[in-house]
């Protein structure tokens, strides 16, 4: 951390009598809320590592170390834009690290976090007012649409409520008909690939000193978690960001379409962008890709296929989240069981090594355990790498080594 | 879709996939996860935002991949996973019944003799025994069809 302390320190400006936000994880970007219209002079982020949200599960080292990485770039980049920087590290949950820092520099303001997880932890500090939630700007619907796509008791689908935001939207739209004539083209987007046209190599990130000090510390520190590390594959700066933008739009968007159920041993990603982590942390924004995908010239299968998935598929599953406070209520009333510690699915069972997390507050739940077919097995091994199959090149791919992305 | 096909076809534990999923993808938060896997990925949520089960046999993997070049074991004739794919339909026969989505899939199951049937379970018994000792699938141990 010598480094990232050091670059801190020397981007500091006076931290006195600034408003505070404490901005969460996944939410890296001074394009919306309060960051995106305040003086940077008059502000200051509060950003946080939590060791106990790392060691919850047995989270992939590559994801541990994205996030991490992510995080101290953009405090970085806040810093050096005149936003007063306030890094926590600790390990207990948020809310426990958030609170003596109310104590010193006054309640906070936090845009309404996307994990169900972080919105639980903070309930405490929330009901005491020493943090206030305000909108989460980054989502491209509001729950109103979302009920109003479903209007009369109609049933959740992600086709319906897409067809209704493209209308309500604009989106893809000219005079109220849906460009290339029909408004989704799922039907024309399952072609397989069988090697034309040749599918892009995902760029590869330079390495800096940021980026070194976080893969030292996953690599020390949580050593016990599956995975290796990929550091040219870390797209953690603003810049990594966009280059990883410009690729999509340059070498993915234009096949991505026909090609996109389509899967190959000799491309792991084949068309797709492979832009969802960098977007579910905001170092992409939703609206930014959806309207920069609108303004290029693409196949309308390509162009419509993509925005389907940030516009239709992302915001459903969001709302869908939402409306069952995680599938912990369901419509019908029923309530799913819910352990009361995060699962490692398997992973102790396969490493021979039990899993130890730290202490979570009861409120904290390890998610519902909904199983309308009644499946009740655990994880078999493969999963995690033990090969499985009739070849060994089935098996490499099997390996539960690699984090990967999709979209 | 692979691997949720799989773990779906295995009767595997929704909420274990998802905290698989959870903990092996960069992109994987608790709101997208949880509804892609939980629902999307092994219908545990039923018809609550999802029309049918996404499953398939060795045939739609075949078609969308060339996943089958590289096994021993061949989509048109001994793949375990067209076993388990009848397995699941005739496990699941009486909750799906009265979805229209998979009636093509039940139509069939229909034609299928008992003696078939039998034989997918028997499949399905030795896919799940081996992966749960973490050992391989070979075409020469898989039960034979009139076993």
């Amino acid at each position: 951390m010598k480094h990232f302390r050091r670059e801190l320190d020397a981007r500091q400006t006076d931290p006195a009598g600034r408003r505070w936000l404490y901005v969460p994880y996944d939410q890296l970007t001074d394009s919306a809320g309060p960051l995106s219209r305040e003086d940077p002079a008059e502000l200051g982020i509060v950003v946080v590592e939590s060791r106990w949200k790392a060691r919850r599960r047995p989270y992939h080292q590559q994801k541990l170390a994205l996030v991490l990485a992510n995080l101290r770039h953009f405090a970085l980049e806040q810093a050096a834009r005149g936003v007063a920087v306030h890094h926590v590290v600790g390990s207990t949950p948020y809310s426990r690290l958030l609170d003596p820092v109310v104590d010193e520099l006054g309640p906070l303001r936090v845009m309404r976090p996307a994990e169900r997880e972080l919105r639980r932890d903070l309930e405490p500090l929330v009901k005491k007012k020493r943090i206030e939630i305000v909108p989460h700007e980054r989502w491209l619907t509001s729950r109103e649409q979302f009920a109003s796509a479903f209007a009369g008791g109609k049933r959740w689908r992600m086709d319906a409520f897409y067809r209704h935001v493209r209308r309500e939207t604009g989106i893809l739209m000219s005079d109220g008909e849906p460009l290339g004539g029909k408004l989704s083209f799922d039907t024309e987007n399952r072609r397989p690939w069988r090697g034309e046209p040749p599918a892009p190599k995902p760029p590869r990130c330079p390495i800096d000193p940021i980026k070194q000090e976080v893969i030292a510390l996953v690599e020390s520190d949580f050593a016990e978690h599956p995975g290796r590390l990929e550091p040219r594959a870390l797209a953690a700066t603003a810049k990594d960001a966009e280059r990883a933008w410009r690729w999509a739009q340059s070498h993915c968007l234009e096949h991505f379409g026909p090609y996109e159920d389509a899967m190959s041993r000799r491309s792991r990603t084949l068309f797709h962008t492979q832009i969802s982590a960098l977007m579910n942390l905001h170092r992409l924004l939703p609206r930014r890709v959806v309207a920069d995908v609108v303004a290029m010239d693409l196949p309308i299968a390509s162009q419509e296929g993509f925005i389907r998935q940030v516009l239709g598929w992302r915001e459903f599953m969001h709302h869908v989240h939402d409306e069952t406070d995680g599938f912990r209520v369901l419509p019908d009333g029923t309530r799913p069981q819910r352990p009361t510690s995060a699962g490692t699915a398997g992973f102790s069972r396969w490493s021979g090594r039990p899993w130890r997390s730290r202490r979570s507050p009861a409120r904290i739940d390890g998610g519902a355990c909904p199983s309308a077919l009644g499946a009740r097995e655990p994880l078999p091994p493969a999963f995690w790498g033990t090969p499985s199959g009739g070849a060994s090149t089935v098996s490499s791919r099997t390996s539960g080594r690699r984090a990967t992305v999709t979209t | 879709m692979v691997l949720s096909n799989l773990a779906t076809l295995l009767a595997i534990s929704p909420r274990d996939l998802a905290d698989w999923f959870w903990v092996a993808y960069t992109d994987a938060y608790d709101w997208v996860v949880e509804p892609n896997v939980l629902g999307m990925g092994t219908f545990g949520l039923g018809d609550l935002f999802t029309t049918k089960p996404y499953v398939s046999g060795a045939a739609y993997i075949n078609k969308m991949s060339d996943y089958c070049g590289g096994c021993s074991f061949s989509p048109k004739h001994d793949c375990p996973i067209t076993s388990l794919y009848w397995a699941f339909f005739h496990r699941n026969e009486a909750a799906l019944r009265d979805n229209p989505r998979v009636a093509m899939p039940l139509r069939s199951l229909a034609r299928r003799t008992d003696q078939r049937r039998a034989h997918d379970r028997r499949v399905h018994d030795w896919v799940k025994e081996r992966l749960e000792n973490g050992e391989r699938l070979r075409p020469e141990h898989r039960p034979l069809e009139h076993g």
